[in-house]
């Protein structure tokens, strides 16, 4: 009320013209909005607003298009001819939508025997690391012993370590054990399972959970008679649960993703892991060795659904597990 | 000499199943334990718990160790049959190696639990001496909660060392000062990082100085400097000069490095403030921008090369007629590739970059505005040094993430060159892609001298970017 009223016994007035007035002679005051009213300051002030608004909106909407475009392209050419392909004008829909490419995919490139030697490495080393990490973490997080943190700082060391420097060894280590000659199917698993059963990484990021929990907790399950092993499972595992289903989640993705150890440790195509697949010689025309777009692009999108799908699911979960590493910093 | 072989081999084996045998029954006892515990008494019951638990590890641990030795056994039955000796030393280590390992925790284990007995009868000792020959100069004390002075009092036993009469305490946690447990819970995780990690690291540095290394037989003649050497195209091999890693694996990392960090990272940098600012979608777009993380990094390759194909659809938009993958120039092929790691790269830094502008106090934008700073002024003044821990992170992880790039380069060229698995000169080999492909190939020594190149130069730059990190981040 007290506003309006003093708002409207100034209204005659107006305001000062500062342009106008000289204080000082020696003094010049100038004042960037000088001769604006209060509403003319805030009327441009909120188009300024809306304008880097629509902007910003524009700007962010144009890269999500161009990070979008790939996918795009993915599905697009995956329902293309292949002469549509390869002409020299380029449709940005499908003439004829071709779903034979997806059938191609099925029937003569084998991706459900790639499927499932992905999906079974990825269940076991990933079930591998949960067991290790847990066990490692909780270790590290509640247990004392005399070296503890000496080895929590080796371990922490080598990840510093280029996985790249193990492979050379690893690669002989795996054709020590005798896993690389005569080669059978359960070999094949075991040399892509069990090098990757341990993560230092994971170690870190569930120790640091586990050190969370409060101690009381552990001291009550210990007047109530529960042992340790109890108290980890019945306890401390149900309590770290999100970090756990990050580190699944991330861990299936690496094993999706991954395509080098595969590639080097296994001797037959049979045994091989999705990139492998996809990057192999399955699309290659035996007649004239060109590659088979259409149908590389079905497969391609056959393999990034499943992802996208666990995306979509566990968004929270793969983005917090991803972002928990910036904390370090 | 193979007969004596032979007659070890099977009494090992006998006592080796003799061992497992037994490790089996005591499992077994322990769970026909637990049925029997539960309806005891409290104090006989804590008693079967403990012989329980000893059985349970003892009998676990054994068993391990027995059915690891029946393996390694089997393995050197095979290798003897075959008469071949190369593989037999490796086994005969082998053995030592898991006698030594799981021998030790077992002997803490042994150790440990018969310190922890006579612990336990030392204290009845303490109460009744207490009780019997001075009850003068003690004053009555019982194990438990003294209400008075609000603590929790345990009897000790005199013959610890810095002993005392008694000790007051607050409510110590004895349990978890469990030495021989903790070395147990992280027993599988330290066989398999000595294995995997530990024992390659230094087998490769090792390598990487042997002279004519043999990978199939492990042979080598002498320590030399050679393989660095012919890496590096200066010491002469058949009377030639080992140039790819010079000439295309050391630029392409270097170029590829230099060029995609700073881009990736100021875009990532502008689309996250520009994503902070947002008031609507903010999670939607935020999510799209994450998209290129869940992928497939072979599966975009793929699509990256159809994208920039001779007939694809770049070269539809800016009407020109470029080759840019298959049978490009070097310095034309290496634009798609750089488009595709920063592609590829963004999502993290993104994740990364909003959750530290999410963390910055709001005030400092508040004050900002009553001081009508102008918007660039906000964000290099303020955004960018709150920021710093985070862009310091995304800047070490990217630094080192580029200088091991290798899958982009194979899903979109499909080999070392331009013109895919059958180039003739590696243009688009990086550093890994070189250690990748003479692995396979038999130059193992080149691959390890050049993984310790590799390994060096991360080294080096985690080290630099810390130094710098401590004069200039701004935390």
């Amino acid at each position: 009320m007290a506003e309006e009223v003093l708002t409207e016994t100034l209204e005659p007035k107006k305001y000062i013209n500062f342009k106008k007035v000289r204080v000082n002679p020696n003094i010049v005051l100038s004042i960037e909005e000088a001769g604006k009213t209060v509403d003319a300051i805030k009327s441009t002030e909120k188009v300024a607003k809306i304008v880097t608004t629509i902007l910003t909106y524009l700007f962010i909407l144009v890269l999500a298009l161009t990070v979008l475009f790939p996918f795009y392209w993915m599905i697009i050419t995956s329902l293309k001819q292949r002469t549509e392909i390869i002409a020299t004008n380029q449709t940005f829909f499908p003439n004829i939508v071709m779903w034979s490419n997806y059938s191609y995919v099925f029937s003569v490139f084998d991706f459900t025997g790639y499927m499932f030697n992905t999906i079974i490495v990825a269940i076991f080393s990933t079930a591998g690391t949960l067991l290790t990490t847990i066990f490692a973490a909780f270790a590290f997080a509640r247990l004392q012993f005399k070296g503890r943190d000496a080895v929590f700082a080796i371990f922490l060391m080598t990840m510093m370590i280029p996985g790249e420097m193990m492979v050379i060894s690893n690669y002989l280590t795996v054709s020590a054990f005798g896993w690389i000659s005569d080669q059978t199917r359960l070999e094949a698993y075991l040399c892509m399972i069990v090098p990757f059963v341990v993560s230092v990484f994971h170690i870190y990021l569930l120790r640091q959970n586990f050190k969370q929990i409060p101690n009381e907790l552990y001291l009550a399950a210990k007047v109530d008679g529960k042992s340790d092993w109890a108290f980890l499972w019945k306890v401390m595992v149900p309590l770290a649960a999100p970090t756990l289903i990050s580190v699944t989640i991330l861990k299936f993705m690496g094993t999706w993703n991954s395509y080098v150890w595969p590639q080097l440790v296994t001797k037959n195509d049979d045994f091989r892991l999705i990139s492998n697949g996809l990057r192999g010689s399955a699309f290659q025309d035996i007649d004239t060795g060109q590659v088979e777009y259409g149908f590389q692009m079905a497969a391609s999108v056959c393999v990034t659904v499943p992802l996208f799908l666990l995306f979509i699911f566990f968004r929270k979960y793969i983005m917090k597990g991803v972002g928990r590493a910036g904390i370090k910093g | 000499m193979n007969k004596t072989y032979k007659q070890i081999h099977k009494v090992c084996f006998i006592i080796a199943s003799v061992l497992f045998a037994a490790a089996l029954i005591s499992i077994i006892l322990a769970f026909v334990i637990i049925g029997k515990a539960s309806d005891s008494t409290f104090l006989v019951r804590d008693d079967i718990m403990t012989l329980r638990k000893t059985l349970l590890v003892a009998g676990f641990s054994v068993g391990v160790y027995a059915a690891l030795v029946i393996f390694v056994l089997n393995k050197l039955k095979a290798e003897m049959s075959n008469k071949d000796q190369s593989g037999f030393r490796f086994y005969l280590y082998v053995v030592l190696a898991f006698i030594t390992i799981i021998d030790i925790p077992l002997a803490l284990i042994a150790l440990k639990m018969r310190a922890n007995k006579e612990n336990v009868e030392e204290v009845v000792d303490e109460k009744e001496s207490l009780k019997t020959a001075e009850p003068e100069t003690f004053p009555e004390i019982d194990a438990g909660y003294d209400k008075e002075r609000n603590v929790v009092v345990r009897l000790v036993s005199p013959r610890k060392k810095n002993q005392k009469p008694y000790r007051v305490t607050g409510i110590e946690d004895t349990a978890s000062k469990n030495n021989w447990k903790g070395w147990l819970y992280l027993f599988p995780v330290i066989v398999l990082i000595a294995v995997f990690l530990l024992y390659p690291l230094i087998n490769t540095i090792f390598i990487s100085f042997a002279k004519n290394y043999k990978y199939a037989t492990g042979k080598f003649d002498g320590l030399t400097l050679e393989n660095f050497g012919v890496i590096f195209g200066v010491t002469k091999i058949n009377d030639a000069l080992e140039q790819n890693f010079v000439k295309y694996a050391v630029p392409n990392t270097i170029l590829l490095t230099f060029v995609t960090v700073p881009i990736a990272i100021f875009l990532a940098l502008i689309i996250s403030v520009a994503l902070n600012s947002l008031k609507w979608f903010q999670k939607f777009l935020q999510t799209v921008f994450f998209l290129p993380y869940v992928t497939n990094a072979v599966a975009i390759g793929l699509v990256f090369s159809v994208i920039f194909n001779k007939s694809g659809v770049i070269n539809f938009i800016f009407h020109s007629d470029l080759a840019w993958v298959y049978g490009a120039k070097r310095e034309i092929a290496m634009i798609p590739l750089c488009i595709y790691i920063v592609w590829h790269s963004l999502p993290f830094k993104i994740l990364i970059l909003l959750s530290g502008l999410q963390g910055i106090d709001k005030q400092y934008y508040q004050a900002a505005q009553i001081d009508s700073c102008p918007k660039w002024k906000v964000l290099a003044k303020i955004t960018v040094p709150l920021l710093s821990p985070q862009i310091l992170y995304i800047m070490i992880t990217s630094f080192i993430a580029a200088f091991k790039e290798y899958t982009s380069v194979v899903a979109i060229f499909n080999g070392p060159g331009t013109l895919g698995q059958n180039s003739v000169i590696p243009d688009m080999e990086t550093i890994v892609y070189y250690v990748y492909s003479n692995t396979s190939s038999n130059q193992t020594s080149w691959a390890a001298a050049a993984a310790v190149f590799l390994f060096i130069i991360i080294l080096l730059f985690t080290f630099v970017q810390f130094r710098v990190s401590s004069k200039r981040v701004h935390y």
